[in-house]
């Protein structure tokens, strides 16, 4: 009983020689393939994260500049109507000033 | 002794043409105000804002143009809803901080009727005007602008109807037109 075990073990882990091509046919299924998609995988999300980065920075300063020129333009304006103010006030003095010397 | 020398020459080398003013005395002036603009403008906030406007027509062009050789803007305007709401001793703060730095004073305008005053500031190198700056202080309304760089206030005077501001007839205009109705 115990010989016919050791003869059907014995069997089973006799050393068999692989069919021709096995060790391709592996290597073609498992590694060099899946290896090649994650690296299109991670060139693409870097790509797309490059460009996204890219895109977002333009836009930051797009918004950057309309802010600013939209502040420039206010004190600009702010300043343009103080001067106008103080150009009629000392307009309005000369003409109080000229009325009175020349009633 | 060495380095301490380096040091010295490094922030003579970043500071501006001028050293702007202090305006820490408006701190707080905001909170208490119905109305406030604060504006604070460098040298590479104002080109990115020229940039924009980069091959601008019209009013934008003119603005660009008078932009140009601006390198700072600082403007605060507090608008109150009573009268002295503020304290006048921050304008001679401010007045005292640009005599010191060389500053000359153009106009002084005073209306002791209204409780106004105005004050244009100019302060020139070599001939050439380098900034402007204006401290009006009214009853309801307190106003500091500082400009520095090369601003032409003529020009900027005549973009006014440009800027949504109506055109401030002259006194002698306004006679003439009222001698036409």
């Amino acid at each position: 009983m115990s010989e016919d075990f050791e003869a059907q073990l014995r069997g089973a882990l006799r050393r068999q020689e692989p069919s021709a091509g096995f060790a391709e046919r592996v290597i073609a299924k498992t590694s060099v393939p899946k290896r090649g998609k994650r690296a299109w995988v991670v060139v693409l999300a870097m790509a797309a994260m490059l460009a996204i980065a890219f895109l977002a920075n333009r836009e930051y300063k797009q918004r950057r500049a309309a802010e600013a020129h939209r502040q420039a333009v206010v004190a600009l304006r702010i300043t343009a109507e103080k001067l106008n103010l103080v150009r009629n006030k000392m307009m309005t003095r000369q003409a109080r000033v000229a009325e009175t010397e020349n009633p | 002794m060495k380095i301490p020398v380096l040091v010295c020459a490094g922030i003579l080398a970043v500071q501006p043409m001028f050293a702007q003013l202090q305006l820490s005395a408006l701190d707080g002036l905001a909170a208490k105000a119905k109305e406030s603009t604060e504006i604070t403008l460098d040298a590479a906030t104002l080109q990115l804002a020229n940039g924009f406007m980069g091959g601008a027509k019209g009013k934008d062009a003119a603005t660009a143009k008078l932009l140009e050789k601006v390198k700072a803007i600082v403007l605060r305007t507090y608008e109150f809803s009573k009268a002295g709401q503020y304290d006048p001793g921050v304008v001679r703060t401010l007045r005292d901080q640009l005599k010191a730095q060389g500053w000359v004073k153009f106009v002084d305008l005073n209306d002791k009727e209204d409780g106004e005053t105005f004050e244009l500031y100019s302060k020139s190198e070599e001939g050439q005007s380098k900034g402007f700056a204006m401290l009006a202080a009214e009853a309801k309304e307190l106003t500091v602008i500082y400009i520095d760089g090369q601003l032409n206030l003529s020009e900027l005077s005549g973009l006014s109807g440009q800027f949504g501001i109506p055109k401030i007839p002259l006194p002698a205009q306004g006679k003439a037109q009222k001698g036409k109705e």
